[in-house]
């Protein structure tokens, strides 16, 4: 074919004519695009129309750090203080359908620097929720609840004393990622605005184990923890109860009680290996952690290559995986329990025979400092305490510290039982009890507090300390 | 009745694409749930037709055959994308509403079809009409599926509340195919009822006894009754 010809054929004539379409139509869409283009500040401006029906004004914009943005499941995208005294919040819940996301603003009500209840939630936009037009105005007045009536809850598609239940029939995951979103924008308000302190969980994915409601025994001799797990819903897989049996940090058995997904036929496409618990015993932390990926707090299955887990019941799937993990990643928690370590910020210590020495530093507890104690306990019995240099601020306050707290006298001798009748702890703050019968009310009562609470974390923990980090002549693990 | 008149009442009600071919479903089901949504859907709908017909008719002996298929997809896109800036800009809350199925517009085997069977073939106003008429029976179809599921499931009309009492199946999956089922239904009877009655009245203007064909014998038959 020659040149003349190529350009007289068809095919030359056919691509000329859909280039010259693709062309048109790209240019339009460019003009188009410029022409229509809707900037921030107009969509910020048309959802304060749509949230407040008229004027608002924004008072203040808020500034966000990398460590207040992310909230739960959720994200903040902007948050404004408003001229009527309440913060809107833009905030995006993840969890949806198909690990797509919801965003949403909501009006957190704030009166005398008080949470007051959600007062307005209204849409913004998604990413990948098909079933979106589903939700109407009656979906986002759910949210609308008073401080009284959320009083320490979150919003759940789940039905829970701990939740508000938020429903929307068949959107179930598009709802779970609204539910995320407010909740964050809740969470946020309560901890960067008004500086709540966060609750952090005690326990490794103690978020999918409601571990009020489940029975977890241990046993030092065996080296045994028994778990009766109630298993919260994960995404569209419902709670259920398992039983799970860890010695020496592996499992042992591995069974389950109710439904384990929404219907029996999605049950049936659970892998049989981790119905019956096959794939999980014998494996310890580490190998069933490596059955999970924790991306950005949501934590996803990783399925392993030998095993076919590749079915349409992933959420049902995912929630056997993590009774294990639970059950193996807490099993030295549960089975050597530690005490008063809530203001320990270091211990190192070591265990010889029946003696176990701490080199110990305690929290701030201000105006105290942080302060270095040294505590030797034999026998369960306290037979050396040396406390740090540095133990009142300013340096004149260590005066007051009575002598006998001072150089570690006045707790020789003592027992788990006599410091635990010395401690205690008042709303996060530490306080030691009644110090007056011990006339250690000196004038530096945070020092001594520090103190006699280093002392009674070592006594208290004696034992545990002494099963698990003895060597193995004297009954311990090594 | 005329040319313009049989087109559209061929669109709305003879082939409409909703209740007679059953075409375009996916949105029909999904955007179904409340009239408002059906409207605005079905409006979308007709727009982005009575554009790309235009189009494809002004351009139908200017495009080969050999490629008008990606030539019509890339014309039906390129209008839902511009209908998806307008709404964008004016209208964000119907935008809103419409969420993933405004962009799956340009995947509506209707419009492709009317694009493919009709504008490609005739002259520019009779295929707008087409585009007219046959987005319109669309959109009165999602509006009617709309107007019954809001209605039932919702207990509303136009976002308008008159009760508090629901049904939750109207509002999903389910009872989107049973409400479409029903239409179907409803229509098919409907329709064969008045064609039934109007070949009745036609019968009754010719005097043709009961029993006989209203339509003319063919030569053949002629033939043999001759013979």
């Amino acid at each position: 074919m020659t040149v003349k010809q190529f350009f007289k054929s068809t095919a030359f004539k056919s691509l000329a004519v859909l280039l010259s379409i693709v062309i048109i139509a790209g240019g339009l869409l460019a003009i188009c695009n410029d022409l229509l283009y809707v900037s921030e500040e107009e969509k910020f401006e048309r959802s304060l129309a749509k949230i407040y029906g008229g004027s608002a004004k924004v008072e203040e914009t808020i500034k966000l750090t990398n460590d207040n943005k992310k909230q739960g499941e959720g994200k903040i995208n902007y948050a404004y203080l408003m001229d009527d005294g309440n913060y809107l919040i833009q905030a995006t819940g993840e969890g949806g359908f198909s690990g797509g996301t919801a965003t949403v603003w909501v009006v957190v009500g704030c009166k005398d620097k008080k949470f007051d209840g959600v007062k307005k939630v209204v849409y913004e936009t998604n990413e990948g929720q098909t079933y979106i037009s589903k939700f109407g105005d009656a979906f986002y007045d759910q949210f609308v609840k008073s401080a009284s009536q959320l009083d320490g809850k979150t919003f759940s598609t789940d039905k829970s004393d701990k939740t508000v239940q938020v429903v929307n029939a068949g959107a179930s995951m598009t709802t779970t990622a609204m539910c995320n979103a407010v909740n964050a924008a809740v969470s946020f308000f309560k901890t960067a605005i008004l500086g709540e302190e966060v609750v952090a969980d005690i326990y490794a994915y103690q978020k999918f184990v409601d571990v009020e409601n489940s029975t977890i025994t241990p046993d030092i001799a065996t080296k045994t923890v028994t778990y009766s797990l109630a298993m919260k819903k994960n995404g569209i897989a419902p709670a259920y109860t398992a039983n799970v049996t860890v010695v020496d940090g592996v499992i042992t058995a591995f069974a389950y009680e109710g439904s384990i997904a929404t219907d029996d036929s999605f049950a049936g496409k659970v892998d049989a290996s981790l119905k019956d618990g096959s794939l999980l015993i014998g494996k310890n932390a580490d190998e069933i952690k490596a059955l999970i990926t924790e991306e950005g707090g949501n934590v996803s299955m990783k399925l392993p290559a030998d095993a076919n887990l590749t079915t349409d019941a992933t959420y049902s799937s995912m929630n056997l995986i993590l009774a294990a993990a639970f059950a193996t990643a807490n099993f030295d928690t549960f089975l050597y329990p530690v005490v008063y370590a809530d203001w320990i910020t270091e211990d190192a210590h070591t265990v010889e025979g029946t003696t176990v020495t701490y080199t110990l530093t305690v929290k701030k507890n201000a105006p105290a400092p942080a302060i270095n104690v040294t505590v030797v306990v034999t026998d369960g019995a306290v037979a050396s305490v040396t406390v740090g240099d540095k133990i009142a601020e300013p340096d004149s306050f260590a005066d007051s510290v009575a002598a006998g707290v001072k150089d570690g006298s006045f707790f020789v001798g003592k027992t788990a039982t006599d410091m635990a009748a010395m401690v205690k702890e008042d709303g996060g703050k530490l306080a030691a009890a009644d110090l007056t019968g011990l006339e250690l009310t000196t004038g530096a009562t945070r020092s001594t507090e520090s103190i006699i609470y280093a002392v009674a974390y070592a006594t208290c923990n004696y034992a545990t300390f002494l099963a698990k980090d003895a060597p193995a002549d004297n009954g311990g693990d090594q | 009745m005329n040319k313009y008149g049989k087109i559209t009442m061929d669109g709305l009600v003879t082939n409409n694409a909703t209740f007679k071919l059953v075409l375009g479903t996916c949105a029909t089901l999904g955007l179904s749930s409340s009239a408002m949504n059906g409207l605005g859907m079905g409006i979308s709908v007709t727009i982005v037709l009575l554009l790309s017909n235009v189009v494809i008719s002004l351009l139908r002996k200017v495009i080969p055959n050999t490629v008008r298929i990606p030539a019509f997809i890339v014309i039906i896109a390129t209008m839902v994308t511009l209908l998806r800036m307008v709404l964008y800009k004016f209208m964000p809350d119907l935008y809103d509403s419409m969420g993933v199925f405004l962009p799956l517009i340009v995947v509506n085997c209707m419009i492709l079809g009317r694009a493919e069977a009709f504008a490609s073939k005739q002259p520019v106003l009779d295929s707008a009409v087409d585009g007219v008429a046959t987005g319109l029976g669309f959109t009165v179809a999602l509006t009617i599926m709309g107007i019954i599921r809001e209605f039932f499931g919702s207990g509303s009309f136009f976002g308008m509340k008159l009760w508090d009492f629901t049904i939750g199946f109207f509002t999903n999956s389910a009872g989107a195919f049973f409400v479409y089922g029903i239409c179907i239904a409803l229509f098919i009877l409907i329709t064969d009822q008045v064609e039934k009655m109007l070949r009745a009245r036609r019968a009754k203007a010719l005097r043709i006894p009961d029993g006989l064909s209203p339509l003319p014998a063919t030569e053949e038959g002629t033939e043999k009754e001759e013979a």
